[in-house]
């Protein structure tokens, strides 16, 4: 396979879809911040359907369709699956569609009164997921990129830690801060704790987490059980186990 | 043309968020309007339960959330409503940081909403991007504008969509010297683009429509997006919100009057209590009755927020220092606090117990209140232009709603009108 980054002239541009459910809208708006100054995008891509920033929107067929949210009613259901049949590649964008995220909290509150959020593999076949809440930005174009070459684009699969500058004692379960580090999937470059702040685990767990072993870390930190289960699903539903 | 004499019933399709999507239906009899609702079609989020039970130190982060575009604005509203709970008083370095921090967060909504929601109706195009064969330069301005907004929230806040270094009491990790003189420097080169909007957006002012309403927004000295006293025409009233704003929880949207009427919150509410922010513009003749004339403001408001924050971090010399912290909790601790977000003031307001678990939470956003004013100026505004043509009026229509920029994203959300 060609391993230029280029992409030449003859190839189409991917004719894209940015579609919004229940979310806080900060995904899509990532993918916009992408034009300030990464790459020239439109060279990449041709938006065809984006009603954050247009009108007359086009119906598909899209080559990739990126969806960011929950899917909390009947309505929006029947939109996920119109999009689908319209679409050749599916994108679950950020960790609402992906897990359910801050929006699927309200799947926890006792009795379900308000209903649920459920991410997008409980209805339709995703293809790719870009995690975090919001997505990494970087990540996202990787992907634009893989895909336009036709190329099958890989989930990071090794922790923050990895990516993690603090090293040695600094390291935050060193100093018994709960940091959920060791189980999330890397990608977002440690960005929080370059910030001076824990793992939150926005970005779901890594195949074959140790995520009992973690628990009972926190539980010395003195957390209690129903803490640390809060804390695991904030971001990632149930992803880290119920 | 439409027959005005008929019953009619309008649906425009599909607007998008107050937390989600929405469609704008109205009921015509005759000349009179009968009725103009937004309808939300998209379940809430419920972010009021949903910190129930959490700790108080998540709440930021939480209500982060509830919207992309002014994440900023929600973390100072309850990083504020915690420490007015606590009794905590930040650092003045820490309070001049935030200040800046949140104009960050409103140059980047002013400049997204005014050139690639509002600006393409005025210019008569269907969006940006269809603009950009002709006005591509200006895009690119606009673009390198937001970009100095977004600059600011990652140099300050760590990244542009729900920040991440600050918290109660102060920020986990300060900026570097270095970065903030950058700023500085590329903060003095988008004041010219700056003007340039604020010149563009004066060729739009027109008296189109007027409807006088109350108001509401923060008042003060120095035209603080941060700081300031809860304040009507008349009146201060502050955390006595509640006396005042009445708030009606609809299923699945929350709206507010005062005493039984509509009123407004946003860049003419800031414009009518405090003055322009800029004093050049003082003396500009615009109505402040019309919402019409918000698109203005808001450019006045991109300059302000960089005057200002080139004031403030010129000034500064980060010093480090850490967050300032409260050891124990009371029994009831309560905490309340009005940030102007982009779109109007914003409340939050909070109880916790002595374990730190957060048992009552109120969240006032700034659309909530401007709902019911949305649809009394259409009620209003309809009948004026009933004779034109249907896509006018619908163009018209959107003008209108646009102008409160509807959290951001709503704006061009309007995809068919479904005419009954």
């Amino acid at each position: 396979m060609k391993k230029t980054t280029k992409i030449s002239k003859k190839q189409k541009k991917l004719r894209i879809g940015n579609f919004w459910m229940a979310g806080c809208i900060g995904c899509l708006l990532e993918i916009f911040n992408v034009q300030d100054g990464t790459l020239d995008f439109m060279d990449y891509i041709d938006i065809i359907d984006f009603d954050l920033i247009q009108e007359k929107n086009i119906e598909g067929p899209f080559d990739v369709a990126f969806v960011e949210g929950a899917i909390t009613n009947k309505k929006e259901e029947e939109e996920l699956r119109k999009i689908r049949k319209e679409s050749k590649i599916l994108v679950a964008l950020g960790s609402c569609a992906c897990f359910g995220g801050i929006s699927g909290l309200k799947n926890f509150v006792r009795g379900r009164p308000f209903g649920t959020a459920k991410p997008l593999y409980k209805f339709v076949k995703v293809d790719y997921r870009l995690r975090g809440c919001p997505i990494s930005r970087k990540e996202f174009i990787e992907l634009v990129k893989h895909l336009k070459r036709g190329l099958p684009y890989r989930e990071n699969t090794s922790p923050v830690c990895t990516e993690c500058p603090l090293k040695g004692d600094d390291c935050f379960l060193k100093k018994g801060i709960p940091c959920m580090g060791p189980i999330t999937a890397a990608g977002c470059d440690a960005i929080c704790m370059k910030n001076g702040q824990a793992c939150e685990g926005c970005r779901g767990p890594i195949p074959n987490a140790n995520i009992s072993k973690l628990f009972q870390m926190f539980e010395k930190f003195g957390m209690k059980p129903r803490d640390i289960r809060k804390k695991f699903r904030k971001f990632a539903g149930n992803a880290f186990g119920e | 043309m439409l027959l005005v004499s008929e019953m009619k019933k309008i649906t425009i399709d599909h607007i998008c968020k107050i937390y989600g999507h929405a469609n704008f239906a109205i009921k015509v009899d005759g000349k009179k309007v009968q009725k103009a609702e937004l309808e939300i079609f998209e379940s809430s989020r419920y972010f009021e339960s949903i910190v129930k039970g959490r700790s108080y130190e998540e709440a930021p982060e939480l209500t982060s959330r509830i919207c992309g575009i002014c994440s900023t604005a929600h973390q100072m509203a309850s990083l504020k409503a915690m420490e007015h709970a606590l009794n905590i008083e930040p650092s003045s370095q820490t309070k001049k940081l935030r200040e800046v921090l949140h104009m960050g967060g409103i140059i980047q909504s002013h400049v997204f909403h005014l050139y690639f929601l509002a600006l393409p109706d005025y210019l008569g195009y269907d969006s940006a991007i269809q603009m950009s064969k002709k006005h591509g330069k200006k895009l690119k301005e606009a673009l390198s504008l937001r970009k100095v907004g977004n600059d600011i929230i990652t140099i300050i806040g760590g990244r542009p969509v729900h920040p991440i270094s600050c918290r109660i009491g102060g920020f986990d990790k300060l900026p570097n010297q270095d970065d903030i003189n950058k700023l500085v420097k590329s903060l003095k080169e988008k004041r010219k683009i700056a003007l340039k909007t604020i010149e563009l957006m004066k060729g739009f002012l027109k008296k189109e429509f007027e409807r006088k309403t109350e108001v509401v927004a923060l008042k003060n000295k120095d035209h603080s997006f941060i700081d300031g006293v809860v304040s009507t025409r008349e009146k201060e009233i502050e955390e006595d919100y509640r006396r005042y704003i009445k708030e009606y929880r609809g299923e699945p949207k929350k709206t507010t009057t005062i005493e039984g009427k509509s009123y407004r919150v946003g860049p003419l509410a800031r414009f009518t209590i405090n003055g322009s922010p800029v004093r050049k513009y003082d003396k500009i003749k615009l109505s402040l009755d019309s919402p019409f004339s918000s698109n203005f403001i808001r450019a006045v408001e991109i300059l302000y927020c960089i005057d200002r924050s080139i004031e403030i971090l010129e000034n500064i010399k980060i010093k480090k220092e850490a967050p300032r912290e409260k050891k124990r909790l009371k029994n009831v601790n309560e905490g309340f606090a009005a940030v102007e977000a982009p779109r109007g003031v914003l409340f939050h307001h909070y109880k916790f117990n002595r374990h730190g678990r957060v048992n009552r939470a109120n969240i006032i956003t700034p659309t909530a209140q401007n709902l019911r004013s949305i649809e009394d100026d259409v009620k209003v505004f309809l009948p004026r232009i009933l004779k034109k043509k249907k896509k006018d009026v619908v163009l018209e229509l959107e003008k209108l709603i646009r102008a409160y920029d509807p959290c951001t994203s709503c704006s061009t959300h309007f995809l068919e009108v479904r005419w009954l």
